[in-house]
């Protein structure tokens, strides 16, 4: 690595994560959907499991109250990460799909009632709305892209003129392609016409400096696990009163207050959510990350997965057969970057590149079928940054697609 | 070719509209897709394009890729015929159990 005057941050970091401390280590480019785990994290979770594998505020032992004291420390750290509302706020989910699925079953929904999503949304923010639909007589519509293919926000604005959309859930930054969304505007737009706004923050927290009360969002649902933290993990973030309104999700022990044979109480609060023994290993291991990040700074981070980005769109420019997808502008895309090459499928270039090059990328439609299927594109070749891969894994990525594109030259005569 | 006289190989679905499926050897190898080429041609395959690190090749209507590793593209949407493809595959490479 080495590059720090480009944005870059320094290449000791990369010390912190085992696998790339191995000989040979790949290069990485998959942190879309899952990031690697800095040391302080991966310890917290072995030593939950060495020296305190047991519940969490549940016994009046020391063991359970050290658990819990480490819990709700995760709890007021991601508060703190992402601006949220307060650490009440932040309701533990095993992901960010299972943080959107709780608001879809659980916001207080009337039939007929409109939710908009965007056009470029991964299927955990597609799919629930569509089954929404199908059980509780919601409508759900997907807002198209503008002509240049960004979010088009006088199409927004025109469409909740009409007053029938209750909630607006878009995706921060985009799976596929990177696009990063205005979602203050959204948010905004959305409160002024009395609907909600749920952000799906799975590339974005940890990725970007978030701030979700200056945003205005009611929810912001993301995952730990693809923010340096451990796998398991997520959270939705919710004002006050947007949590408030939420009826029950799972329910269970720990959900209430009070129960007899003939009825329940349910806590107020994110604990109301938090059904049944929580994954404890996971959940002691939230605070080590959010610290080992806020050490690094958000701002850097967005910084170095840029300057990522930046140099491998310019390279990937002068080879013959290479095309990016999506949102074009590199300065808009986040950490990541999706691509074709002519002559092969995303599957065969991935495998060339994992087998070759040890370029470890993701092929195929990202969870974001309809997208694809709307466009006619049978899937892509998708390389995400993290903090740890320098300019020395965006010119491997590099070299790796420059061979795959002769290959496939070869190939297309072939299949022609 | 460096290989497992019989290797193990398990089949994974793709993340994709238009589905495929990826055969994976359970163990490491290495192979030289020449001599792929012309094992598979005797069985009856037909070869798209060999680009050295790729092999394409057709059995019946079913489209594959061969990798230097030992993995397998299967294009079809159907596991069953992805599973016949690479028993051919199998088959003609001499290591059908």
């Amino acid at each position: 690595m080495g590059d720090v005057t480009a944005g870059f941050l320094p290449a000791k970091l990369r010390d912190d994560f085992a696998p790339l401390a191995l000989p040979d280590p790949p290069a990485f480019l998959d942190n879309a959907c899952m990031t690697l785990k800095p040391r302080p994290v991966v310890d917290a979770v072995r030593a939950w499991y060495e020296e305190t594998p047991v519940c969490g505020g549940r016994g009046v032992y020391d063991l359970s109250h050290e658990v819990a004291r480490r819990v709700e420390a995760g709890r007021a750290a991601l508060s703190r990460l992402v601006g949220a509302p307060s650490p009440g706020s932040v309701v533990w989910t095993k992901n960010c799909t299972e943080a959107i699925n709780l608001v879809a079953h659980a916001f207080p929904f009337e039939k007929g009632d409109v939710v908009l999503t965007s056009d470029r949304e991964h299927n955990s923010n597609l799919v629930p709305w569509q089954v929404a639909a199908r059980r509780r007589g919601i409508r759900h519509e997907v807002l198209p892209s503008g002509p240049d293919g960004s979010f088009d926000l006088d199409a927004l604005d025109r469409r909740l003129a009409a007053g029938d959309v209750r909630l607006v859930s878009v995706v921060h930054a985009s799976n596929l392609d990177g696009a990063t969304l205005p979602v203050n505007r959204i948010a905004r737009l959305a409160r002024a016409a009395g609907a909600r706004t749920l952000v799906d923050g799975a590339q974005a927290a940890g990725h970007m400096r978030v701030d979700v009360e200056a945003m205005g969002a009611d929810f912001y649902a993301l995952s730990v696990h693809k923010m340096y933290g451990p796998t398991g993990v997520g959270a939705l973030v919710a004002r006050e009163e947007a949590l408030a309104s939420l009826d029950a999700f799972m329910t269970g022990g720990d959900t209430v207050a009070g129960v007899t044979y003939e009825g329940h109480r349910l806590l107020d609060g994110a604990g109301r959510f938090e059904a049944g023994l929580q994954n404890y290993a996971s959940l002691v291991a939230v605070e080590p990350t959010v610290r080992y990040l806020e050490s690094i700074g958000l701002e850097a981070i967005e910084r170095h997965e840029r300057a990522f980005t930046a140099r491998v769109a310019r390279a990937l420019r002068d080879i013959e057969g290479v095309a990016t997808l999506g949102e074009r502008d590199p300065a808009k895309r986040g950490g990541v970057t999706a691509f074709g090459v002519a002559g092969l499928d995303p599957d065969e270039v991935a495998i060339l590149l994992a087998d070759r090059h040890g370029v470890l990328v993701r092929s195929g439609d990202h969870c974001a079928h309809a997208w694809f299927a709307a466009r006619g594109v049978d899937g892509s070749v998708r390389a995400s940054a993290g903090l740890y891969n320098g300019a020395d894994d965006a010119d491997r990525l590099v070299a790796a697609v420059a061979e795959a594109a002769a290959k496939g030259a070869e190939v297309a005569k072939g299949r022609a | 070719m460096d290989m497992d006289p019989a290797p193990r190989y398990s089949v994974l679905e793709l993340c994709r509209n238009r589905a495929g499926y990826e055969a994976v050897p359970e163990k490491r190898m290495r192979l030289d897709l020449a001599r792929v080429q012309a094992t598979l041609e005797r069985s009856g395959f037909t070869t798209l394009a060999n680009a050295g690190i790729i092999l394409v090749a057709k059995v019946g209507p079913v489209e594959m890729s061969v990798f230097e590793s030992g993995k397998i593209l299967v294009k079809t949407p159907y596991e069953d015929h992805a599973r016949r493809a690479q028993a051919e595959f199998m088959k003609a490479m001499g290591w059908a159990t």
